[in-house]
């Protein structure tokens, strides 16, 4: 081998050497680059989250219904920590620790949580011990003052500051602040190296929201449903209390109660805002929407008499039944006895195509506009897939599917004269540290959907005087003039048929029936015995108007 | 052998000199911003070293390459004994006994022996050359007079000790006597020469063995990867090399089933798969390989980078400153880096090929050896291509040790340069 050839195969193999070494130096620095880089920055950065300081929400009259309380939570930096046995032994005076939080603690570990929301007297203990290694963080925890009261219209705050439905969550955006992210950076051995610079305390701080809800109506409704359901051994119940002329919620109440300081304590079921979100066949209330088409268009007139074919009417493709077994019936008769032959009888008039516009008119099948989550928009199919049957159904309120609400909205939309409003469950924000009350959500202007003249004329229909018979009659105030309708909708069962035995009973009226102050609805779910809402429903619905009356 | 009218021509190496004093630089600059918030003055330790090697430098630049070889035999005795004396009354750091307390500062003599197995080896392959190149042979020598000797005393040791196995010993005995037959035949046909007491292997193997009982197996490897290279270039027959090469992985095998200790092994387990304990023995690959890794392209900054500054790159400013460079210059800084000693090796192998004297092109082919061998074991550990052994970077990392033996080749290198015969 002579020199030269020796010095080229000696470069070689150092070139050779250097481009391995190049390739795996290019493969860390430039392919695994940004994920090493990645795993780097964990290693330095230390982030800080804040945001978790909720606004407080607030009734109509600013009475606390959910509010943001500091709490203390004990939390370890194990790397700190020099003798783990004797911090464990004074630990254990105040917190019960586990044995993994135990193997834990001495370990290299940067930080763990040793207890979550710890009680303040348990707090003083540990921060009196003063222990190398172990802090206390304040943290701040959601706080129901009411408990179950509206409890799944709020919602509830996991311990994690994460919002889970109702109003904590459907106004996140207002009641949690912008959140913020603080860097401080670490040494390897834990030491803070820059600190957190804290954000500015109004920048935390969420704005409070002040609701429609009434807490003085809404206890008394609450009491009022428990009661009825426990007396009627019902399974639940739920309850709607509004101001017609401006479609504030004054109530909206659901039985049993959910308390969202304890959310885990109740299944999926009982977490359910059934006065918004339960659709189901609204039954023989919706003969209202029948009626309030025909008397707009002037189909009916009040003094005429339908026959009402004795309560047994064989159209061939099906028989129409009723309770009662009438001849002739006049309209304000037909909707009294709840005929429905003569409902059918009137809507055959109406047809279709008109009964269905005005049904859409109503909200019936839309969102009714409360912005909360939960909002069912309910079904109605289009008058063109209609069949005979199906038509038939409708004009007695079958064969579609709507909620609590649209029910009372419909109602209410003939309580304010055909005129309909937009439900409202937010009254404003409160901006940290405004006095003005604003309300950032999108109103719509009221609309005329039937004439004032034809709203009346329902609203005759509905009318149930003191002392009077009828099947309403529970629900009458002494010297006092209401309007209302009960309704007896029978369920389906597991069998996917209706069932005698498992009915919703309800009442939806307002009051007083010139000047209405109050529109509400009560439903009772499968009560036992008599289920005749007249016989379950009325009576609650009168207790709790007259308590709102009151307020 | 020199002629007495052959004349020198004096030419000074000046690329390779500018290629170890930019590393030199980029080293003090590394060290700057790997201390600066820990030892702020560490580079003034590390200039200090700079020039108590350069002044080493120049010394031995001032002796003859011939007087190099003349002390190179005794300096090499020099080192053993001292390897020795380490393991009789070394220093013991963290269980590794590798340092001797010589009053006001800790030696280590395994650092020389870098030095020592360059000049002896040269010395050795210069006197004894074996046309065609060395068979295995050549380089172990069976036949060597030391072998039956060796056998001797250690028989006349059992005899003493273990008196039980006395027909053993006598038959040792026996075996002696016929292997000194053949010994010294050999050398009655060879005639009486150094390389009848000790061959090439023995010289190579005695202070690698003495470095690996330490133990320090990281220095103990390129103390036998040094010489071996050597032997390599100087030449060696194809066939003997297969054999050669077959042996190397039979030891190996037995190396790592008898010989390696538990940490040892961790050691190369943890090199292969560093995931797998994040925060004990792979903690420093890992963190090693997050800095170089997270530096990218063009790096961090200068004493931006996170890793080094907040202290998660261990040992950042000796053994892990290539990290530092990768980290805070990115991938381009790494690649000129890496260029730089390759142009600094090459230079060294170029000086070794131009010169015509065998000990002076050995010598230097030795040097580019040791500087070749602790580059590329502190550059494949660092970016996790080697498990993680104790091995500077040379001329950038901080450390005299490191700096005087680095700059000591360089000056092997500089001598044989500038005292080459002119053709």
């Amino acid at each position: 081998m002579s020199a030269k050839v020796r010095l080229y195969l000696v470069a070689t193999l150092l070139a050779l050497g250097l481009g391995i070494a190049l390739t795996k130096a290019g493969t860390l620095q430039l392919l695994r680059g940004s994920k090493l880089k990645h795993l780097a920055e964990r290693q330095y950065i230390r982030p800080k989250l804040y945001g978790n300081y909720r606004g407080d929400i607030l009734d109509r009259k600013g009475r606390l219904l959910a509010s943001s309380v500091s709490v203390d939570s004990v939390y370890a930096e194990p790397k700190r920590i020099n003798n783990a046995t004797q911090v464990v032994k004074s630990l254990g005076k105040a917190i019960r620790l586990n044995r993994v939080q135990i193997e834990k603690l001495s370990s290299d570990r940067s930080f763990i949580w040793l207890k979550r929301r710890i009680d303040p007297n348990t707090a003083n203990k540990v921060r009196n011990m003063d222990l190398e290694g172990i802090g206390l963080a304040e943290e701040r925890q959601r706080f129901y003052p009411n408990h179950g009261l509206l409890g799944q219209t709020l919602g509830f705050v996991s311990i994690d500051g994460q919002s889970l439905g109702g109003i904590e969550q459907a106004f996140e955006r207002y009641l949690k602040p912008k959140s913020w992210k603080t860097l401080a950076l670490q040494d390897a051995r834990g030491n803070p190296i820059r600190q957190h610079v804290s954000p500015p305390e109004e920048a935390l701080a969420g704005n409070d929201i002040m609701l429609t809800i009434d807490r003085n109506i809404q206890s008394v409704t609450e009491e009022i449903l428990q009661k009825t359901v426990k007396k009627h051994g019902a399974k639940a119940g739920w309850a709607i209390v509004m101001k017609p002329k401006t479609g504030e919620i004054l109530a909206l109440a659901n039985v049993p109660l959910m308390n969202p300081n304890r959310p885990s304590k109740h299944d999926q079921k009982a977490r359910r805002n059934n006065a918004i979100s339960l659709t189901r066949e609204p039954g023989s209330t919706f003969k209202i929407m029948t009626f309030a088409a025909a008397y707009d268009l002037g189909l009916v007139k009040p003094d005429e008499k339908i026959y009402c074919e004795k309560g047994r009417w064989n159209l061939g493709y099906m028989t129409i039944k009723d309770v009662s077994k009438k001849e002739w019936l006049t309209p304000a008769e037909i909707f009294k006895y709840s005929s429905n032959v003569g409902t059918y009888k009137i809507a055959e008039r109406i047809g279709p195509k008109r009964l269905y516009e005005t049904i859409k008119k109503f909200g019936f099948g839309e969102l009714p506009g409360l912005h909360l989550l939960e909002e069912a928009p309910g079904f109605v199919s289009n008058y063109k897939s209609w069949h005979k049957t199906r038509f038939a159904n409708m004009s007695f309120g079958y064969g579609l599917m709507a909620s609590p609400l649209q029910v009372v909205m419909m109602v209410n939309t003939i309580a304010n004269d055909g005129l309909k409003v937009s439900p409202a469950i937010l009254k404003g924000i409160h901006k940290h540290g405004a006095d003005t009350l604003a309300n950032p959500l999108p109103s719509s202007a009221p609309i005329q959907v039937i004439s004032k003249e034809a709203a009346q004329a329902v609203k005759n229909m509905m009318l149930v005087e003191y002392g009077h018979k009828g099947s309403a009659r529970r629900a009458a105030i002494p010297g006092m003039l209401i309007a209302g309708k009960t309704g007896t909708a029978e369920k389906l069962d597991d069998t996917g048929r209706y069932n005698k035995k498992l009915n919703i009973s309800s009442f939806v009226g307002f009051a007083p029936a010139n000047n209405p102050q109050i529109v509400a609805l009560v439903s009772i779910d499968e009560p036992q015995g008599i289920a005749f809402g007249g016989y379950v429903a009325a009576p609650a619905w009168r207790e709790i108007v007259e308590a709102a009356l009151l307020e | 052998m020199r002629s007495k009218n052959s004349s020198f021509r004096v030419r000074f190496p000046t690329s390779s000199v500018i290629y170890a004093l930019l590393l030199m630089l980029i080293g003090v600059a590394s060290i700057i911003s790997a201390s600066k918030a820990t030892q702020p003055n560490l580079f003034l330790m590390q200039l200090t070293w700079v020039a108590v090697a350069t002044f080493m430098a120049s010394v031995i630049c001032f002796f003859r390459t011939r007087t190099l070889g003349l002390i190179a035999y005794p300096f090499y005795v020099g080192v053993v004994l001292l390897l020795l004396g380490v393991l009789g009354f070394g220093v013991v750091v963290k269980g590794a006994q590798r340092w001797i307390d010589i009053g006001f500062m800790r030696l280590q003599p395994s650092e020389l022996a870098k030095i020592a197995v360059v000049l002896a080896t040269a010395k050795f392959c210069a006197d004894y050359e074996v046309r065609g190149g060395y068979r295995l042979r050549d380089l172990i020598r069976p036949l060597n007079i030391s072998r039956p000797l060796a056998l001797i005393a250690v028989c006349v040791f059992g005899l003493l000790r273990a008196p039980d196995y006395f027909w053993l010993m006598i038959f040792g005995f026996v075996i002696s006597a016929i292997w000194m037959l053949f010994a010294i035949r050999q050398i009655g046909q060879e005639g009486l020469h150094l390389y009848q007491f000790l061959s090439l292997s023995d010289l190579v193997l005695i202070p690698f063995l003495l470095i690996l009982v330490e133990p320090d197996l990281g220095t103990g490897l390129i103390v036998l990867a040094i010489p071996t290279s050597m032997i390599l270039f100087c030449g060696m027959r194809k066939s003997s090399l297969i054999i050669a090469g077959l042996f190397a992985a039979g030891v190996a095998l037995v190396g790592w089933n008898f010989v390696l200790k538990d940490y040892q092994k961790q050691r190369v387990h943890t090199f292969l798969n560093p995931e797998a304990d994040i925060r004990g023995k792979g903690y420093h690959a890992i963190q090693s390989m997050i800095a170089v890794g997270s530096g990218q392209l063009l790096g961090k900054g200068y004493g931006e980078g996170t890793q080094t500054q907040l202290s998660f790159l261990p040992e950042n400013h000796t053994d892990f400153v290539f990290s530092v460079l990768a980290e805070e210059w990115g991938f381009l800084g790494a690649i000129f880096v890496l260029a730089l000693f390759l142009a600094l090796i090459l230079s060294m192998i170029q000086i070794a090929s131009r010169t015509r004297d065998r000990f002076a092109s050995l010598l230097a082919v030795g040097a580019a050896s040791v500087v070749f061998w602790h580059m590329t074991v502190n550059a494949g550990m660092v970016i996790g291509l080697l498990p993680v052994v104790g091995v500077p970077l040379p001329f950038v990392s901080y450390g005299g040790a490191s700096m005087l033996i680095q700059v000591a080749a360089l000056a092997i290198c500089i001598n044989v340069a500038l005292w080459r015969k002119v053709r």
